[in-house]
């Protein structure tokens, strides 16, 4: 199994890199999805926000209902947030070798 | 501001340009290739996604369309264009669709079904298009091999034209090994190696069209001057943007946007798949085209790509994505019924696109099939990021995908080959432009990509829009 979480693996880096070389309308996306993940999801498992107040079960449970939300932007805000994460995750070295990528 | 002159100018350096600059470049040396994009070696090709898709690709990969159910438009953009990232698929145009576009789009006789065929197997040999051999098809294509056969469905490995290819599973991120004929490697050498020009990083603002005839193009940069005529390949939806910014007036410009939405479909199996190994797309099944208008076929990814199409967050992620080694992802390109609208004049940043009712029958049905030959060939689980469906399914259940219900919203769809937005047609009042490929109403100006297709295809397009390009330009040159 993976580790858990993107701390200290240079997202802050990555991120920069990103607002860099990114489309305005994708930069724009990821900032909102910021957002909804940290306001709004808690709200959809009846937890106060911002999300990174809640412990980590919590956090699983509402980003999860956030992207089991029947409100289709909430789902696409998700994707983007996955997206942008996986961009980072996938490209670590350790990640890749844990995983058996060549 | 620095001008120059050529006889023609070709503006785009994907298939369709870089195929027409290579027939013109047979007959006069006088020719200038004008991209908007960088031109990015074989070193410079990454493996990683961020960097390959920030390089190589138009806004990153993450053009959107508008409306309920947005969808990615996936289009390359740099020197050699999409051929720089695609997969190398090598497939000529369906005579089906051929006959729809003969006799429902009235072509008629104009684009002779033995000239398209003659040019397509002249490409294919310059560009050594080939079954991808089996030494290099690693675990993904073998288990989509093995399914067809199981299940008695046509399948074939990939006709593709990448000889030496070493099935590193990098051709979307810019092939490492040279092996894939993109044309940044092939027809453009051959252009400029008799006398062609090739201008990167140079977007073209406008072509110059006095009276109906085009004089040439302006870039931020510089002007050049087009002698005999100019060229324009600058893809389904740039091509309507630059023609209406150059004052062509047609109410087609820009409509019946056409693509081939799809999806990824993720199967888990207990021994070790290698997704990172083999041919990025190499055995594919047509046998559902004809009834369903949905193609199966492999796509391996790097894990960027890997984790983004994976369903759930957090430790179930997580668990998928440790799964990579054992994991098998096939696409199901759907040709939809549907047409778009690229926005055009105030609206160029915008993409109009959604699905027709009786598309997502049609997509179900190819996910259920793709699912069920998962199975067949020995998947303990398989996954797909559809909204409102069972997030895992396993042996034996995938009839819960026919039992949810969905709207398209549900679909995280891309469209990765685009059509149809000049299309072409005798009539003035039908289409953008002529079976000539002159914009009607000009007198020199010309399109040579994929927007003229009256329609989608069901296949990839690489060869149908290089084959109608190579026509055309020897229909220019006379």
């Amino acid at each position: 199994m993976l580790a858990l979480g993107i701390s200290d693996s240079g997202f802050e880096l990555f991120l920069e890199n990103f607002n860099r070389a990114a489309p305005p309308h994708l930069r724009r996306a990821f900032r909102i999805g910021l957002f909804a993940g940290g306001w709004i999801a808690p709200l959809l498992v009846r937890r106060p926000p911002p999300l990174t107040r809640l412990d980590r079960a919590d956090r699983e449970a509402a980003l999860a209902a956030m992207a089991a939300s029947s409100v289709p932007e909430l789902r696409q805000l998700i994707a983007v947030l996955k997206t942008v994460v996986s961009l980072h995750y996938g490209s670590l070295p350790a990640v890749r070798q844990a995983i058996g990528y060549p | 501001m620095s001008e120059e002159a050529f006889d023609y100018i070709v503006i785009g350096s994907g298939a369709g340009g870089a195929s027409a600059a290579r027939v013109l470049a047979d007959a006069t040396g006088s020719v200038a290739v004008v991209e908007e994009g960088p031109a990015v070696s074989t070193e410079e090709f990454s493996d990683q996604a961020f960097p390959a898709l920030a390089r190589l690709y138009r806004d990153m990969g993450a053009q959107i369309t508008s409306g309920r159910a947005p969808m990615l438009v996936i289009q390359g953009r740099c020197l050699g264009g999409s051929t720089v990232v695609n997969s190398a698929i090598m497939r000529r145009l369906p005579e089906e669709v051929w006959n729809e576009w003969r006799d429902v789009h009235r072509l008629g006789d104009a684009l002779p079904f033995s000239e398209v065929e003659d040019a397509s197997a002249a490409i294919e040999d310059e560009l050594h298009a080939v079954p991808t051999p089996k030494a290099i098809w690693g675990g993904n294509n073998r288990i989509l091999s093995r399914a067809a056969a199981l299940a008695g469905i046509a399948g074939s490995p990939t006709r593709r034209n990448a000889p030496g290819c070493r099935g590193s599973a990098r051709c979307n991120l810019g092939c490492p090994h040279a092996a894939k004929q993109s044309m940044q490697l092939s027809y453009l050498p051959y252009a400029t190696a008799r006398g062609a020009q090739v201008f990167t990083n140079e977007r073209v603002v406008r072509v110059l069209l006095r009276g109906g005839r085009a004089t040439g193009v302006e870039t931020r940069r510089r002007a050049l001057v087009a002698r005999r005529g100019v060229l324009v390949a600058a893809s389904a939806v740039e091509t309507p943007r630059l023609l209406r910014r150059s004052g062509v007036r047609s109410r087609h410009l820009g409509r019946h946007f056409q693509g081939h939405p799809g999806m990824p479909i993720v199967g888990f199996f207990d021994a070790e798949v290698r997704l990172g190994q083999g041919a990025t797309q190499g055995y594919e099944l047509d046998g559902l085209r004809s009834e369903g208008r949905v193609k199966i076929e492999t796509l391996a990814m790097p894990p960027e790509t890997f984790f983004g199409v994976l369903p759930g967050v957090g430790r179930e992620w997580l668990r998928l994505m440790s799964e990579f080694a054992h994991a098998a992802v096939w696409v199901l390109p759907l040709r939809s019924f549907a047409e778009g609208v690229v926005g055009i004049g105030r609206r160029e940043r915008s993409i109009r696109f959604s699905l027709d009712p009786r598309d997502l029958p049609n997509l179900r049905r190819g996910l259920r099939r793709a699912a069920d030959l998962m199975f067949a060939a020995g998947a303990r689980e398989v996954v797909c990021a559809v909204h409102g469906w069972p997030r895992r399914l396993g042996p034996g259940q995938s009839s819960l995908i026919d039992e949810v219900g969905s709207d398209a919203a549900a679909f995280p769809l891309a469209i990765s080959h685009l059509f149809g937005t000049t299309r072409m047609s005798p009539r003035p009042d039908a289409g953008v432009v002529g079976p000539d490929f002159r914009v009607h109403g000009t007198e020199n100006l010309y399109v040579v990509d994929s927007s003229v297709f009256p329609t989608n295809l069901g296949v990839n397009p690489q060869l149908a829009i290089m084959a109608l390009a190579r026509i055309a330009a020897g229909r220019i040159i006379g």
